[in-house]
């Protein structure tokens, strides 16, 4: 299978600076390559650094030592270091991520939420909407909610938001942190379904599931990562 | 061995920037570049520079050492302060816009909200009456002004609006480039909210590139693609806006960062 996503030597660690100058490493040398069709869980203690791995990989946070390589307009890139306007490049077209929480401008509509990286990728607004609206059934979001910001919604409403966005353009590379959590057993099946065809056409998944059902059911593979004696 | 091509020219490039005001610093070493379609945020405390640098950078104040470049929509690149002031105001006028914090200096107070919307097309030769208040109302539809008010004078306007009027206003001519300097400061939450969501659109819809002035990290967040963050004149701090903001490396930016009060 075709490698889309190579993490080398990949070590992270935190000066706060107004706090003495405290250094807190939180990982160091991961190592992990992901082909495409397979769905990497991230395992390990909470407070081990898996969230704090998805987010090197995304580039939120600054990678110190290693590589971070993604396979993006068939060649590769190291995210570690990139430009930033590289990095946004990347994000809107090879690298999705569901995070745990909605963050969005107040006043956009649902629909609109949803629809946005596909008009960010040039889709014509009506078309993305449509494909947004057909996620959003899915999901089993009423339709009467569409119209309104997603600000308001509940934990789990605004969860199947969170991912309808995520799945809305078919990233080759995906990051999912906690997709099930939240959710009842209808919707936690359709997000599993969403990440079965994920995987069918190719994706390569990288996802933390503390519901080890819905681990057992969608991943191809484990990847632990061991917490770091803070003491060091 | 980086697959994303990088030689697309920028639109702006900003090079060793400093202005002095006698012997205070304003700011120095100020470097960066803006590519089309891009929003850079500025941010730091009241006196870091910020309004200094956007100033300079806009061609609103003379800088004491260093250059902008602009390049046209020839391909050419223009020294702003390099060429004549006429030269600097055409390009002011067809390429740029300046959205102040408070619309009362951005608006002309005593004309009505179709005048103020309007003008800036006359500006660059529009002269038929009747396409210049179709477009005016346009703008207002699209600032969320209703047409009902396009005889008003922006004095019977809230603030919100006065700010919308003012973005209308900004960006009917079609500039390649917007400045702003604390677009929603002033404004109820509310309203802040609403002028975001409507600024944001805006800029993604007509591909503007943007530099955005505001001591607001939230603001910040929502309309910018990449962060600069300014102490004591100078630049501490660079990248994406949400690595600046989720991972700070400056002790100054960790600082600003930890500050804001989470609701």
């Amino acid at each position: 299978m075709t490698d889309m996503l190579r993490l080398t030597g990949v070590s992270k660690s935190f000066t706060l600076h107004n706090q003495g100058g405290v250094r807190l490493p939180v990982l160091a040398g991961a190592h992990l390559r992901v082909a495409a069709g397979e769905c990497v869980a991230l395992t390990g203690p909470s407070g081990a650094g898996k969230s704090t791995l998805m987010r090197l990989i995304y580039g939120n946070y600054l990678t110190d030592v290693g590589s971070i390589e993604v396979r993006h307009d068939g060649g590769w890139i190291d995210l570690a270091g990139a430009d930033p306007r590289a990095v946004l490049a990347v994000r809107r077209r090879t690298l999705g991520y569901v995070s745990q929480f909605l963050r969005v401008v107040p006043r956009v509509a649902t629909r609109d939420v949803v629809a946005e990286p596909r008009i960010a990728l040039g889709e014509a607004p009506a078309d993305a909407r449509a494909t947004a609206e057909s996620l959003l059934a899915r999901l089993n979001l009423p339709s009467a909610l569409w119209d309104l910001p997603p600000a308001t919604f509940s934990g789990g409403e605004q969860q199947r938001v969170n991912i309808a966005r995520g799945f809305a353009h078919p990233y080759p590379v995906l990051l999912l942190d906690e997709p099930t959590a939240s959710l009842d057993g209808a919707n936690r099946r359709v997000v599993l379904d969403l990440i079965e065809e994920a995987k069918d056409r190719g994706a390569a998944i990288v996802g933390i599931f503390h519901d080890a059902d819905a681990r057992g059911a969608v991943c191809t593979r484990e990847y632990e990562i061991a917490p770091l004696d803070r003491a060091a | 061995m980086n697959a994303v091509q990088d030689d697309d020219a920028p639109l702006l490039a900003v090079e060793g920037l400093e202005k002095r005001y006698g012997r205070r610093v304003g700011c120095t070493q100020v470097d960066f570049r803006l590519w089309p379609g891009e929003v850079l945020g500025v941010v730091g405390e009241s006196g870091s520079g910020k309004t200094t640098v956007l100033n300079c950078v806009a061609g609103r104040l003379a800088p004491d050492a260093g250059r902008v470049l602009y390049t046209d929509r020839t391909g050419a690149a223009r020294d702003v302060h390099g060429v004549s002031e006429p030269e600097r105001r055409m390009l002011m006028r067809t390429d740029w816009a300046f959205v102040h914090q408070n619309a009362r200096d951005g608006l002309r107070m005593a004309v009505s909200a179709g005048a103020n919307v309007g003008e800036p097309l006359m500006a660059v030769g529009a002269r038929h009456y009747a396409d210049i208040r179709a477009a005016a109302g346009d703008w207002l539809e699209k600032t969320e002004i209703e047409l009902g008010r396009i005889d008003d004078p922006p004095t019977t306007f809230s603030g919100g609006m006065q700010q919308r009027l003012q973005i209308a206003r900004a960006l009917v001519a079609g500039p390649r480039l917007v400045f702003m300097d604390e677009p929603t400061g002033g404004l109820d939450v509310s309203v802040q909210a609403r002028l975001l969501d409507l600024l944001r659109g805006l800029v993604t819809e007509l591909g503007l590139a943007a530099v955005v002035v505001t001591h607001d990290l939230a603001v910040a967040r929502l309309l910018s693609h990449r962060l600069l963050v300014m102490r004591q004149g100078r630049v501490v701090e660079t990248g994406l806006t949400d690595q600046v903001l989720d991972d700070p490396q400056h002790p100054y930016t960790q600082l600003l960062v930890s500050s804001v009060l989470q609701p």
